[in-house]
């Protein structure tokens, strides 16, 4: 399985956030770049992890920036298995 | 006779009076006019009839006049008591009556002048036309108090484990204790030294990084008066070039996500973190992408400073490294005596800046300040190749952003919400670090849902501050309790990932 970008998107709209902030988001440059901030992050992450059965709890913060990085991050858990 | 404002103040005002001591946005202020408006402010106390001995709340932003009027109170004999501008009305109301204060000095429509006009204490704004006209009248010249250095200087707040603050008083010996420890020794301050500390002034962390290291050593530093955004904290280094930088983690991480090509740290020689234990992948990250090493350690409120930190040029990533000179430590199991090797046990630390006792409360003094001057931290630690490392702690409380969190008090605010049946309040990571979740039980007629996890959450944001949000709510039908119906919240998992 791989996820594509507009898997994060879809799941950052059904956090809550302005569906207006999420369709005008570039895909490779930073969220906290675009509107987003330190309370939406971690809901994303936690979002993000739910959808996928994944943990960050360990994840390297630097790594997460982007919707890219994002997908990125998905694609190379899933694909480990 | 020793007062410790009359001693930071003349250390530089006579050799490097025209040195700038304080940059704020376009305001820069020499050594020497703060002395005159630190002077001054303690003068407008007097002329408001306070008397030695007194107390005056600090709710202000960072700014010269909190440095200023901090240092003011000090040289006249009040002590300042520096709390966060950013309290519930509740909190300041509680501070004003635990303190006694005679005064409060805040900022033109904020909660703390709101609620204090309303108690039976002075209040008085900043850059307000009263103030100005006080300040003016006031003498720039004033003979300090003839305090002794065991005498209490000023206070602060920390939150305590049942969410209720603590007042925390510090001895004018204490600064120059932390000063002379930690900053001489650790970060090896000089005069030719700009501080930028992200952490604001009322916390202890920041009331060093931006006031009594930088005066102790004549050098420099900026504050900034809101909360920094990254783009503000980089905007800042761009701009005037700090040498010494120091935030918490959570901000490390948030700094970490906005970090681009352009962003340049060439001034900086020192990255400096605290509040909460730093990931070893943000510090690895961090090194990669800047260059830089950030040094992590740990302090308290009651401690003042750190005492337990890494070394530039020897830090052991995911720990906080090993003790300031001046320290002692202990690692102890559940009845006081050494931990066995390799365990963890509770961090106790002795040290000539530690708090005497909690303000009004011996029962909390009798818990954590032992009479041989030991300080019970409430941290759980390990020794890890001579290094200490962080284990948890040994309470419900958790740090988060820097900030104690006590989970009765989310679940305090959680319960105001018709929705919410019951709740606990747990911690889980992400991203390396600590943040706070929760467990909700729906009322009847609600349904568990992501609406209802918005708007819970709104509705946590508009009663608390940010890092108390949980950043997960998980819906359930029970949760575990003891006999007796408290929540054993060490039974709720750290984490539930299947949505």
């Amino acid at each position: 399985m791989t996820i594509a970008a507009s898997d994060i998107t879809a799941i950052m709209k059904s956090t809550g956030i302005d569906p207006k902030t999420v369709d005008a988001l570039k895909m490779d440059v930073p969220l906290v770049h675009q509107g987003l901030d330190s309370i939406d992050m971690p809901v994303i992450a936690v979002a993000v992890e739910k959808k996928f059965g994944i943990d960050l709890s360990d994840a390297n913060a630097a790594q997460l920036k982007t919707v890219n990085d994002f997908a990125a991050y998905v694609n190379k858990i899933l694909q480990k298995g | 006779m020793y007062n410790v404002a009359d001693e930071l103040l003349n250390l530089q005002s006579a050799a490097r009076g025209d040195d700038i001591a304080i940059y704020c946005g376009k305001e820069t202020l020499t050594y020497h006019r703060l002395r005159e408006m630190a002077n001054r402010f303690g003068n407008v106390l007097r002329a408001i009839g306070l008397k030695h001995g007194d107390r005056i709340i600090l709710s202000l932003p960072d700014c010269p006049d909190t440095v200023a009027a901090f240092l003011g109170s000090i040289l006249y004999g009040v002590w300042p008591v520096l709390v966060s501008p950013d309290l519930s009305e509740n909190t300041y109301a509680f501070i004003a009556e635990d303190t006694g204060a005679a005064a409060v000095l805040t900022s033109t429509g904020s909660a703390a002048s709101g609620i204090c006009r309303t108690l039976p204490l002075k209040t008085l704004c900043i850059q307000t036309l009263e103030m100005e006209t006080l300040l003016r009248q006031a003498s720039c010249e004033l003979n300090p108090w003839p305090s002794r250095e065991d005498d209490i200087a000023f206070m602060l707040y920390s939150s305590g484990s049942t969410g209720t603050p603590k007042g925390v008083p510090h001895r004018h010996r204490d600064i120059p204790v932390t000063a002379d420890t930690y900053a001489a020794e650790v970060l090896n301050l000089t005069a030719s030294d700009i501080c930028f500390s992200a952490s604001k002034l009322f916390f202890a962390y920041g009331l060093g990084n931006s006031l009594s290291f930088p005066l102790r050593f004549g050098a420099s530093v900026v504050l900034y008066p809101s909360k920094p955004t990254p783009s503000d904290i980089f905007d800042v280094i761009a701009a005037y070039r700090p040498t010494v930088f120091f935030a918490v983690p959570t901000v490390y991480n948030m700094l970490l996500k906005s970090m681009n090509e352009t962003v340049s740290m060439s001034s900086l020689r020192l990255c400096v973190s605290a509040g909460e234990a730093l990931p070893a992948s943000t510090w690895h990250e961090w090194k990669r992408l800047t260059g830089l090493e950030i040094i992590d350690g740990i302090g308290s409120t009651e401690a003042l400073h750190i005492f337990i930190s890494n070394r530039p040029g020897r830090v052991c990533p995911g720990t906080s490294g090993t003790l300031v000179s001046g320290y002692e430590a202990r690692i102890v199991d559940e009845t006081g005596s050494p931990a066995p090797s390799g365990e963890p046990g509770h961090l106790l630390i002795r040290g000539k800046s530690i708090s005497p006792f909690y303000w009004n409360r011996p029962d909390k003094t009798g818990e954590t300040m032992r009479g041989d001057g030991w300080l019970k931290t409430g941290d759980m630690y390990i020794l890890s190749d001579g290094c200490f490392a962080f284990q948890g702690r040994s309470d419900d409380m958790f740090k988060s952003g820097g900030h104690w969190i006590s989970p009765a008090l989310i679940e305090e605010a959680m319960r105001e919400h018709p929705a919410v049946a019951e709740c606990a309040v747990t911690q889980r990571k992400l991203e390396g670090l600590v943040k706070p979740m929760a467990f909700v039980i729906p009322a009847a007629g609600y349904q568990g849902d992501i609406t209802l996890f918005r708007e819970i959450r709104a509705f946590v944001l508009r009663r608390l501050p940010d890092h108390m949000c949980p950043v997960q709510i998980e819906f359930c039908t029970g949760l575990p309790k003891t006999e007796t119906g408290k929540i054993q919240r060490f039974k709720l998992p750290e984490k539930i990932l299947d949505g």
